[in-house]
């Protein structure tokens, strides 16, 4: 079994995670896990088609590869397909989702996971200061459906908890 | 309660409210989940299997036990919440949801014959889900898996009044001080304890102060609670650390319930 860690462009997701972190983070998994780390694979940076990783892996046959998160697949979809079709008998472990598992299934679903979560806007950015920024955007927070709020007649709050 | 007043209640109103599963058969998953874990681990078949049974024995078992139980992954309650509590999803964040990964499970234990000796019994301080990182349109969803007729559950405080707690700390230069957490700040003492039957939960949104007080009474709490916003609002530090993709099945949302 041969087993390599990942370390990809610290960016990824809201975070910054740099190479040192990443690799004791992947590191101190492995060993939690009782997997012995044959190989660590530096990705470069401005890239997320983690070619580098399949070039390896043709080479030298991985055959579990540890990630911090799913966030550092491909963005494209092109470039996932050919990951999946170069690594669909890789063992993936997502540390910071906790998910592990082989086969294309499981690498579409994580795909279109993590585009989910790519594709909701953050709050990091914005201007917050304190809670009470935080709280005004809650208390503007759209109805899901996009209608707007009707008080209703009877106000019903027959189940309020009793103090 | 309607839709429109829950998303009121929750979002406009006081922060928090107590809603009826949907689904409260799905509940007894939860309670089989303790059951088995407990099972599993103390090695002791539970004579009853039944929850009453182990809430009154549960400060028996050794503080191995009780940690290993606390430490135990409940993988399938987040999911199991959800589907007992669709209408409640539905109604405040949609069909589309991000839904916290791992539910929590949290214990209030009574004391041991002898009497308390470590932080075994630390009830679970003053704060409010903001602190974590959720995005403010993250609710929290609390369930007991029992009745919930005495105070071993969870206090909880009204948004407006917590944002007035938390802004007099601002005001000294802190996020939360010690008054805070001693219960000591002006207008804690606004907190009510929210109390239900079997099949009902607490909603809350993540700028209600809460806490739970020491288990005084015979009988362990034992409740798991996940939190959950729409996928079309935006994240704030936690996301996929922390969160996964959940569609609520519309053919489990109550009708009436449009969003
Ligand atoms: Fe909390």
């Amino acid at each position: 079994m041969s087993t390599a860690v990942i370390s990809g462009d610290p960016t990824f997701g809201p975070w910054v995670v740099p190479h040192r972190l990443q690799n004791v983070f992947t590191n101190a998994y492995a060993r939690e896990q009782g997997l012995t780390v044959d190989t660590v694979i530096p990705e470069p940076i401005f890239s997320d088609a983690l070619l580098t990783t399949q070039w390896i892996s043709k080479h030298w046959s991985l055959d579990r590869i540890l990630l911090c998160s799913f966030l550092q697949l491909p963005h494209k979809p092109e470039d996932m397909e050919r990951l999946i079709d170069n690594l669909e008998n890789v063992e993936f472990h997502f540390i910071l989702e906790n998910l592990v598992g082989t086969g294309r299934n499981f690498l579409g679903q994580a795909f279109r996971n993590a585009q989910a979560f790519r594709n909701t806007s953050s709050l990091k950015h914005a201007e917050i200061e304190c809670y009470d920024d935080l709280y005004r955007m809650m208390r503007e927070a759209p109805l899901p459906n996009g209608t707007e709020i009707r008080q209703p007649a009877n106000f019903d709050q027959s189940n309020d908890a009793k103090d | 309660m309607s839709v429109n007043a829950l998303f009121e209640d929750i979002f406009r109103g006081r922060g928090w409210a107590i809603v009826d599963a949907d689904h409260p058969d799905n509940l007894r998953g939860l309670n089989n989940l303790i059951l088995h874990s407990v099972d599993d681990i103390s090695g002791e078949k539970n004579a009853t299997s039944e929850i009453e049974s182990l809430r009154r024995t549960m400060h028996l078992l050794t503080e191995d036990k009780i940690n290993t139980i606390k430490s135990h992954s409940y993988v399938e309650a987040s999911e199991i919440l959800a589907c007992a509590f669709p209408g409640t999803i539905s109604g405040l964040s949609g069909n589309e949801v991000f839904l916290q990964r791992r539910a929590h499970m949290t214990l209030n234990v009574p004391a041991p014959p002898g009497g308390r000796e470590n932080n075994r019994y630390l009830p679970s301080l003053s704060h409010f889900d903001s602190m974590s990182g959720i995005s403010p349109y993250t609710v929290t969803l609390w369930v007991p898996i029992h009745d919930l007729d005495d105070d071993t559950g969870v206090w909880i405080i009204d948004q407006e009044t917590s944002m007035e707690i938390m802004n007099a700390e601002r005001r000294n230069g802190r996020v939360m001080g010690g008054d805070i957490l001693a219960m000591n700040a002006p207008r804690m003492e606004k907190r009510v304890f929210a109390r239900m039957t079997y099949g009902q939960g607490l909603v809350f949104s993540p700028f209600c102060l809460h806490g739970s007080v020491t288990n005084e009474t015979e009988r362990a709490r034992i409740c798991f609670n996940t939190r959950f916003q729409s996928r079309n609002l935006p994240l704030h530090l936690r996301t996929s650390d922390y969160f996964s993709c959940y569609d609520v099945p519309k053919a489990a949302v109550p009708a009436g319930i449009t969003s």
